[in-house]
């Protein structure tokens, strides 16, 4: 075989003439490709029919049916096949309007081996890079089809209903859901579910940017449109172009910003800052924040026309507590994936500490989880994760205890703890809290703390 | 042991075939003869074409195999054709008794350089070993290292080595 042919080809000789099949069948059977032959155009059509054929080689003159009905009939019938017209001089004109008939390319006879060659060994380059794409799209595909969204409860399984039905969609959907909830998961599997899977998702966390920055990050700028604008910078509208822009912490944009963000998804178009040519994107939006949307609209903070805008098709993402039957399987799963990166073995959990972690009511949520997994497994021995490995999960962060929110509550709940365990010892209690007395006093009589 | 048959197909350079026969006894480990009659091809002549067809010349070396016992390689000096190529370099009865090449477009002087012979002698090499190889029944090799490369052109046959790669010389080994 040809050094440079990738890969054997399935080829199929289509002439009336045997010494040209003969011929040619040796040929490519000397380099290793698949060959069979075809005395017509019936007979060629019945062996399409069966089988796949990655090069067709077909005579333009034979008697019946020609090579140009063969060629539209093999286009029609088997689009992937690349056919090759063969033909004598006088017919190159035939041969031409054969090739705008969808045939690849044209050989005249008698054959030159060096442009035969090529011709075979460019068709089977182009297969291999045709297979190579298709295998990496699929693969592509099913790893953009599976953003662990781990779990089976009702809760998460409407999730993921909705991901599937807004998805394939172009509809602005808005995620809500408590801090680590796994907002950017439903975003990431929304676009994977979007014909828009095939370019990365852009995301902008509105929340992490300080006014400036964020409008020339969101919209761009042109040279010279502020100090330090040396160059041309495109915004995330226009990377973001035939793909989805996921614009997390919304509730955090500034009222200016929520104005230019309407125009902008309104009308489709951005005008990046110091610019003043308006650029097309056609762009998906999705949104998310941690906070009630509509309270913010309520006290004036975030505007109603962006709300609307915004929320065409809302997600909310139920807390790690309202699912907490899904604990084991995000246990296992962040514990499997955990150990593979840091090349430990699987570890397992003893059926204590996994009831310790499903009594964790997970302010952090998911988030929070993940931690708690990978703290637990550097530390664990052996490999069995026991609930010692957890030592943060106390009496008081326990579901039936856990109200506490605010950093006053957390305070007071902490102060309590350690008070209690040096049995109210407030000397003891300042050394653990490492403030001095008359603070760890004010702070009882602040929060009404007594020994009972 | 049979023997690997060199014929002369018509006139040929001064030393040809003979200077084929160390490669060729060292690579394949067949003993090797220059046969004293000769082909004439003058029967194979296309004269609309202006050369000779292959197709005919490999019967009239059928017949010296035949009478012989032995692998025939006819080695010739003039442009030979098969009908639906244009030109070939040589041909061979994959696995049978008979091939053929010509030093007809191996000659630096057909595409108007300087002849030189030690560089015709280098591509005869190959090419006396390549449809040898054939006829020890192998195919073309994929490993640009192994004379059983396919060459469409003498500058294909120069990138090539004058040896078989490790697997097909075991073919070749076995063949033999």
């Amino acid at each position: 075989m040809n050094p440079s042919t990738p890969s054997p080809l399935r080829i199929l000789v289509v002439d009336d003439e045997a010494i040209v099949r003969e011929s040619l069948a040796s040929w490519f059977e000397e380099d290793g490709h698949q060959v069979k032959t075809a005395a017509s155009g019936q007979e060629a059509l019945i062996l399409l029919k069966k089988e796949k054929w990655d090069l067709a080689f077909v005579d333009i003159k034979m008697p019946g049916m020609d090579g140009l009905e063969l060629n539209r009939r093999i286009q029609e019938l088997s689009p992937e096949t690349t056919v090759i017209i063969m033909t004598a001089f006088a017919s190159v004109e035939t041969a031409v309007q054969a090739l705008r008939e969808g045939a690849h390319d044209y050989i005249t006879k008698p054959f030159d081996p060096e442009h035969l060659s090529h011709v075979v060994r460019n068709t089977a380059a182009q297969h291999d890079l045709e297979r190579e794409n298709r295998e990496l799209k699929e693969k592509l595909a099913e790893t953009l089809s599976h953003p662990e969204i781990l779990g089976t409860s009702p809760g998460i399984e409407r999730v993921r209903k909705l991901i599937q039905t807004v998805g394939p969609t172009d509809t602005t959907v808005l995620i809500t859901g408590e801090s680590g909830t796994g907002k950017e998961l439903v975003a990431r599997g929304i676009h994977a579910a979007s014909p828009r899977a095939f370019l990365p998702m852009v995301t902008v966390n509105c929340g992490a940017l300080p006014e400036g920055i964020l409008e020339s990050e969101l919209f761009g700028h042109e040279r010279g449109a502020f100090t330090g604008a040396q160059y041309r910078h495109k915004g995330k509208f226009e990377l973001a172009h035939k793909s989805t822009l996921f614009l997390d912490e919304i509730a955090e944009v500034s009222p200016k910003i929520q104005v230019e963000l309407l125009r902008v998804l309104e009308e489709k178009k951005v005008t990046r800052l110091g610019g003043t040519q308006s650029i097309e994107a056609d762009f998906r939006t999705i949104a998310a924040t941690n906070k009630d949307l509509l309270m913010e609209v309520k006290a004036g903070n975030f505007r109603e026309d962006l709300y609307y805008r915004l929320n065409v098709f809302h997600i909310e993402l139920p807390p790690l507590r309202e699912r907490r039957e899904d604990i084991p399987l995000l246990a296992e799963a962040f514990a499997a994936r955990l150990a593979a990166s840091m090349n430990k073995p699987v570890p397992h959990f003893e059926p204590e500490a996994m009831k310790l972690l499903m009594s964790h009511d997970w302010p952090g949520n998911v988030r929070e989880l993940t931690n708690a997994i990978e703290r637990a497994l550097v530390v664990h021995e052996g490999d069995i994760i026991r609930a010692s490995d957890f030592p943060f999960i106390g009496q008081g962060n326990k579901a039936e205890g856990w109200g506490a929110r605010s950093l006053a509550q957390v305070e007071k709940a902490h102060i309590q703890r350690v008070l209690e365990e040096c049995d109210w010892n407030i000397s003891q209690a300042s050394r653990i809290l490492e403030v001095d007395r008359t603070t760890v006093y004010n702070k009882m009589k602040l929060y009404g703390l007594k020994r009972s | 042991m049979r023997t690997l048959a060199l014929v002369a197909v018509g006139e040929l350079p001064k030393g040809f075939p003979a200077l084929l026969i160390g490669r060729l006894e060292k690579e394949t480990g067949m003993s090797c003869e220059v046969l004293d009659e000769s082909v004439d091809p003058s029967a194979a002549y296309d004269s609309v074409r202006a050369q000779y067809d292959c197709r005919k010349i490999l019967p009239l070396l059928d017949e010296i195999a035949l009478r012989r016992g032995d692998l025939v390689l006819g080695v010739a000096d003039v442009d030979l054709f098969s009908p639906i190529f244009t030109f070939v370099l040589g041909e061979a009865r994959l696995g049978g008794d008979t091939g053929l090449f010509s030093l007809h477009r191996l000659h630096p002087s057909f595409y108007g350089l300087q002849e030189d012979q030690e560089l015709l002698w280098a591509r005869a090499e190959r090419e006396a070993l390549h449809e040898t190889g054939h006829l020890l029944g192998l195919e073309h090799c994929t490993n640009p290292d192994c004379v059983m490369k396919f060459s469409a052109s003498a500058e294909d046959v120069d990138l090539k080595p004058a040896e078989f790669c490790p697997a097909c010389a075991a073919v070749a080994r076995g063949a033999v």
